[in-house]
Order: C-alpha cells, then structure tokens, then sequence
C-alpha cells in the first residue's frame, strides 16, 4: 500500500493536511465511485474543505473545492457533483473525527494515512458541525 | 435356478446402475481440472504430475468407481446435501453486507417521520432546503427500491462510535440511518450519518 495523498483543509486561514476522508459517507450513500488515478489516490478524488466560523464561536465543515476522476482523464469539480452550490457543501451527512497533521514528520509509513507528525489536531464533528477539538504532541517512542 | 437368475439379474441392474452414475460423476469431476496451459506450466515448473502421482489417481478413482457402483444411493443422498450445502454458502457470500446490524435497529418509522426528522440546519444556508439536503435524491432513491407492498418496514438505526462493521473495522464516530427491514432481517440500508 502506498502513502495516500491527503485531503486539504482551511482552518483560521491556514491551509492544513487533512488525514480524513469526510466525502465517503456521501459517495457509499448516493453510490457515486471514482476512478483511482495512481497509488498514491485510491479513493479518486481530493477535496479541500473550510471550516466556515457563524455565530461567533460556532463552526462547521464545508467542501469548498474538488477534483474528481470520473475516468482517468475526465476531472469533475464541485459544480458537476453538487450543481448550484459552487460556494461550498455543508457536510451534513459526516460525524466523526477528522485529523490535522502539523509540525515536523517524525516517521514516514508508507501506506494510507499512517505517517505521523509532531502534532495531530482532531475535531470531532456532529453532522457536519464542529463540536469538540483536541490537540495530541507525538513522540517517536509512542508509537513504537 | 429360474429364482437365483433372477437374484443375478437384479445385481447386475443395480451394479450397472451404480457404474453409469460412476462414470457421470467421473465425467464431472474431470471438468474441474487444471486446465492444459496450467497443467503445461507446472510441467515446466518441475511441478508436473509423476508416474507415481499417475498411478495414485488410478487406484483412487478405480476404489470411488466400486464405491459408487455398489452404494450409489447413499452416494446420491450424500451428492444431494452436498449441493445443497454449497449453494447455500454461494448465496450468503452472494448476500450484501450492511453496517447496520438487527442489534442497531432503534425503532420503526414511516417515511413521513423520517423526513421530518431530517430536516437540515445549515448555518449558513448553503444547503437544499429538502430533508436529508444534498442527501434527498438519494433518500427518494431508496424509498423507491424499498417496495411497501411486501412486508417490508423502514426503521430509524444508530451504530454508537467504536462498533464492529466489519471483520477489522470500528466506527470512528457515529453511524445512523434508515434501515429496510422484513422479517427481522436487514435487506437494505441508507446512511444518513457516518465517518
């Protein structure tokens, strides 16, 4: 298995690696399937998404920008999966954790989203709102 | 004598029977060989049949011959479970598998509930204004394959963060949605919630 590309995220301004994949539970649900372009992209597509801040202090997860393979050479983009919302997707439909990679690389691995950095940021998500955040310093002897 | 011709004549049918569905099988069985490209590939690996591999085939087919021939209705009762066994293995590994579980099932719901339970609150108003949002044509979609003329019911389902849904697999967060469920199986499944 090969290192996976990342999603990206744009957080406060930043733009963050994401080691998330929020966009499966719409593809399994609606049965659309990408084509693999490479190795290094199993699942077809990358996404960047926003966390867009409301209400001063409340937050939520939106798909700002995509490409996707509808064959190897055809690339759809957000329009042409979600026509008439070219400014962003709520994603209602995800719950979970996502993960943010930042700092140094500590140890490459090569094979999906294994590789760990100085520092992981998870938010948790209730459909599609942001609702916990914690941060978690890695060492290389933890996870040996 | 007339009477122990008769004795004979009866062995010989139900021996020759036995032979014929023998030779059947035999006839089957060699169906399910390597073909001849593989066959020609192991030759060439070293990994060819030997003459002593030869005459072990010979023995053991010539043994399952006089088997069959002399308890071929045993052996038909025995053929007979076997197929069925194996047919029914092929439909369950046939059978789609669901994340949603009868253990996950909350409680039934018509559609018209589960609509109102899914109208979505998108901050900041970038969502149809549809239940389940961009989720609706897909909703419509399920609702259409449900098929409410049988015994079908739809039920509302919740899958808490670290379940099983899979053989290696736990939930990262919360899975929930609407199940179609007839007879206390799961048949069918749409998620509205997951990781």
């Amino acid at each position: 298995m090969t290192a996976q590309v990342s999603e990206t995220l744009i957080y406060n301004g930043k733009q963050l690696m994401m080691f998330s994949n929020p966009l499966n539970p719409y593809l399994r649900a609606t049965g659309i399937e990408f084509v693999s372009p490479s190795t290094a992209n199993w699942r077809g597509y990358e996404g960047t998404w926003e966390i867009k801040r409301y209400e001063e202090t409340s937050e939520g997860l939106y798909l700002v920008r995509l490409e996707a393979h509808r064959s190897y050479e055809e690339i759809i983009g957000l329009a042409e999966l979600f026509p008439g919302y070219p400014d962003g997707v709520f994603a209602h439909w995800f719950s979970g954790e996502i993960r943010l990679p930042q700092g140094k690389l500590l140890e490459y691995v090569h094979g999906g989203y294994a590789s760990q950095y100085e520092y992981d940021l998870f938010l948790e998500i209730k459909k599609g709102l942001v609702v916990s955040k914690r941060a978690v310093h890695n060492t290389v002897n933890a996870h040996e | 004598m007339r009477m122990s011709n008769s004795w004979l004549m009866w062995l010989y049918g139900y021996l020759s029977t036995g032979l014929f569905i023998a030779l059947v099988f035999y006839g089957i069985s060699l169906k399910d060989r390597p073909s001849q490209f593989v066959r020609d590939m192991r030759s060439a690996l070293g990994l060819g049949k030997t003459l002593k591999d030869y005459l072990q085939d010979v023995l053991v087919y010539s043994i399952a011959i006089v088997a069959i021939s002399v308890g071929w209705p045993g052996f038909l009762v025995w053929a007979a479970r076997k197929r069925k066994e194996d047919r029914m293995r092929e439909l369950e590994e046939d059978e789609p598998e669901y994340l949603c579980k009868p253990e996950y099932l909350v409680r039934r719901v018509t559609p018209v509930e589960a609509e109102h339970e899914n109208i979505i609150r998108d901050p900041l108003g970038l969502t149809p204004n549809l239940p389940f949002g961009h989720l609706n044509s897909a909703w419509g979609k399920f609702l259409a394959e449900l098929g409410f003329e049988d015994e079908n019911e739809l039920w509302y389902f919740e899958i808490p963060k670290g379940s099983d849904i899979g053989s290696y697999l736990k939930s990262e967060g919360p899975i929930s949605g609407y199940a179609k469920v007839a007879r206390g199986k799961v048949l069918g499944e749409f998620v509205v919630e997951g990781d």
